[in-house]
């Protein structure tokens, strides 16, 4: 609890469909335990936590959004300044996968072009009732220039990974000066200042493809 | 059950009974008894069933609660055949999205899914879309389309506290029995410019009706959930959310006004939107524990559903002192609120209402029922 000297704070977003298990990956990595009787969003939920990456301590603050459709219009509004974007579908559920491409459109739209977005495929428990393969979305992935993996907010599979591998993406964009920090909207701050948000920047989108 | 010490539980029941009675021996004149009842539940809440239970019996009972809500509800008249022919209409187009919802609603409240099956949540949300016309654009559902010769065409809004129930026969219905049902009454609008509203399933609306189904038969629970959308709150669950939207904007107005450090604190770290959704859009019913949620709908069905925009806030107020001191539960309010103490919150609200300006209260009480483009 008493680690406050971070030196960033990143934000994130998670989207996707309703009940593709947002909320469950969230209090997994936030609470490292699984809420099978997690309750739907209704409108937008928050959580936090501190992890290292390159010995350097980053906040991570993370926008859980409600997936029905109704509430995109309160749900866009904290896309806005999002470092990173987790675009979450149920391997289990192909109408989850098939939307993926609205919710990328959302997702380029409204945030910075910088913005590492990753995807997840959850409930990779559930091998049995599997309704979409690894390899096709790993393509959809590659031709998007989106890092992948499939993860259990269950089991918690994954579920680390997905989290502080984004964390890792922009923190290499930011040192290699693809994430302007000075620009607004970067959805990173520094620690030291007050509130200067960085922006992902007018620059081309250098930081897409990377990862694993 | 806190209730005044000079009434016992059976003898609070039993007034409960006698003004029941009354109004269905006289059910020509009935406001002097509804005053009455509000009058009672304000005082000294409602008691729990004589086993000692809160939750129905079993799936065919109803509890006091449950029969105190839909005279408060208005709801008159059960027709049984009509709520079966919705059902029979099958999976309504939204059936994915309520089937999505329903098997994680009060989940976590294990005397809930004592009570509650999931499959009478899913038969009473589906059975409420197809009483609804389905939305521009949306492909009526293939049981519709094949099953049925004509469509049950909607309950129409009831009307307010007059004799009839909107809810009765349809004319698909009808035809899809073979029968020959009586036809649905002329269309009576008991609401102002029912046809601006559009209503489908939205998310939260499994959560409305978990309370109902918890304390009366699933029948009648369709009717109050009917009656409680259509009449009660149709501006809560338009595409747009524009009434949970005026009611958010409410609680910050009327946080702002009664406790102004508190609002500037809070709304600091987290905004109004972001925590007050919940609670506004289920009437606090997402809010554990189930028992005093019941307890603040014998509250809000008796004055109003617009009472739980102050119960919000009083809400807010109780645990001042906590959210001041602790940046962490102003955050954790986003994904839930401290629990609910129905009592201490029904007070502070009632204190709210009475010094709160009349052109906000106005505004206040309109605000679940506003047409969409006044509604802001």
């Amino acid at each position: 609890m008493a680690s406050y000297n971070y030196s960033y704070i990143f934000k994130y977003i998670i989207i996707g469909d309703m009940g593709v298990g947002k909320s469950c990956l969230l209090h997994q990595f936030t609470e490292k335990k699984f809420l099978p009787d997690c309750p739907h969003t209704i409108g937008v939920e928050f959580g936090t936590r501190i992890i290292e990456v390159n010995g350097q301590k980053i906040k991570l603050q993370i926008w859980d959004t409600a997936g029905q459709e109704r509430f995109r219009a309160v749900t866009r509004s904290y896309y806005r300044g999002a470092a990173g974007a987790l675009m979450v579908y149920d391997v289990t559920r192909r109408s989850t996968y098939n939307h993926l491409s609205s919710w990328l459109t959302d997702a380029r739209n409204l945030t910075n072009p910088n913005t590492t977005i990753f995807l997840i495929g959850n409930k990779s428990d559930l091998e049995s009732q599997r309704d979409v393969t690894y390899e096709e979305a790993k393509k959809f992935a590659d031709d998007n220039g989106l890092t992948f993996l499939e993860a259990s907010a269950k089991t918690g599979a994954n579920v680390e990974e997905s989290f502080i591998e984004t964390a890792k993406t922009i923190f290499q964009n930011i040192q290699n000066g693809s994430l302007d920090l000075n620009a607004a909207e970067s959805g990173v701050q520094q620690k030291t200042q007050p509130a200067p948000a960085v922006d992902l920047g007018d620059k081309p989108a250098a930081n897409s493809g990377c990862g694993c | 059950m806190q209730a005044d010490l000079s009434l016992d539980a059976s003898s609070l029941r039993a007034k409960y009974e006698q003004l029941l009675e009354q109004g269905n021996t006289n059910p020509q004149d009935t406001s002097a008894l509804l005053a009455q009842l509000r009058d009672l539940i304000l005082k000294h809440g409602i008691p729990e069933e004589p086993s000692g239970q809160l939750g129905r019996a079993n799936s065919t009972s109803c509890t006091l609660r449950g029969r105190i809500w839909k005279v408060l509800l208005g709801v008159q008249r059960l027709d049984a055949e009509y709520y079966i022919a919705l059902v029979k209409a099958g999976k309504a187009h939204v059936h994915q999205k309520i089937r999505n919802d329903t098997f994680r609603t009060l989940r976590s409240d294990k005397t809930f899914s004592s009570i509650v099956t999931e499959a009478e949540l899913i038969r009473v949300l589906n059975a409420f879309a197809n009483s609804q016309p389905p939305p521009p654009g949306s492909r009526p559902s293939s049981v519709l389309v094949t099953n049925t010769p004509s469509a049950p065409s909607p309950i129409s809004p009831p009307s307010g506290g007059s004799g009839n129930s909107g809810a009765a026969s349809t004319p698909g219905a009808a035809a899809q029995n073979g029968g020959s049902l009586p036809q649905r009454p002329p269309t009576d609008l008991g609401l102002p410019n029912a046809d601006r509203f559009r209503i489908s399933y939205v998310q939260g609306m499994n959560v409305l009706l978990a309370p109902l189904l918890y304390v009366m038969p699933e029948l009648d629970a369709f009717y109050c959930f009917s009656r409680l959308i259509l009449t009660c709150l149709p501006a809560y669950v338009q595409p747009t959310l524009d009434g949970v939207h005026a009611g958010m904007s409410l609680v910050d107005k009327i946080l702002q006004r009664v406790d102004p450090q508190l609002h500037q604190t809070l709304t600091k770290t987290v905004e109004t939107q972001l925590f007050a959704m919940p609670p506004v859009m289920t009437l606090s019913a997402c809010t554990p524990p189930l028992h005093e949620v019941l307890q603040l709908w014998d509250f809000l069905l008796a004055f109003g559903v617009h009472c739980n925009i102050p119960c919000v806030v009083a809400q807010l107020i109780l645990v001042r002192d906590k959210l001041l001191s602790n940046e962490k539960t102003r955050r954790s309010l986003s994904r839930q609120f401290p629990d609910l103490d129905a009592r201490a919150i029904i007070t502070l609200a009632v204190v709210l209402l009475r010094d709160l300006p009349d052109d906000w209260y106005d505004g206040l009480v309109r605000h679940p029922f506003a047409p969409p483009s006044d509604s802001r």
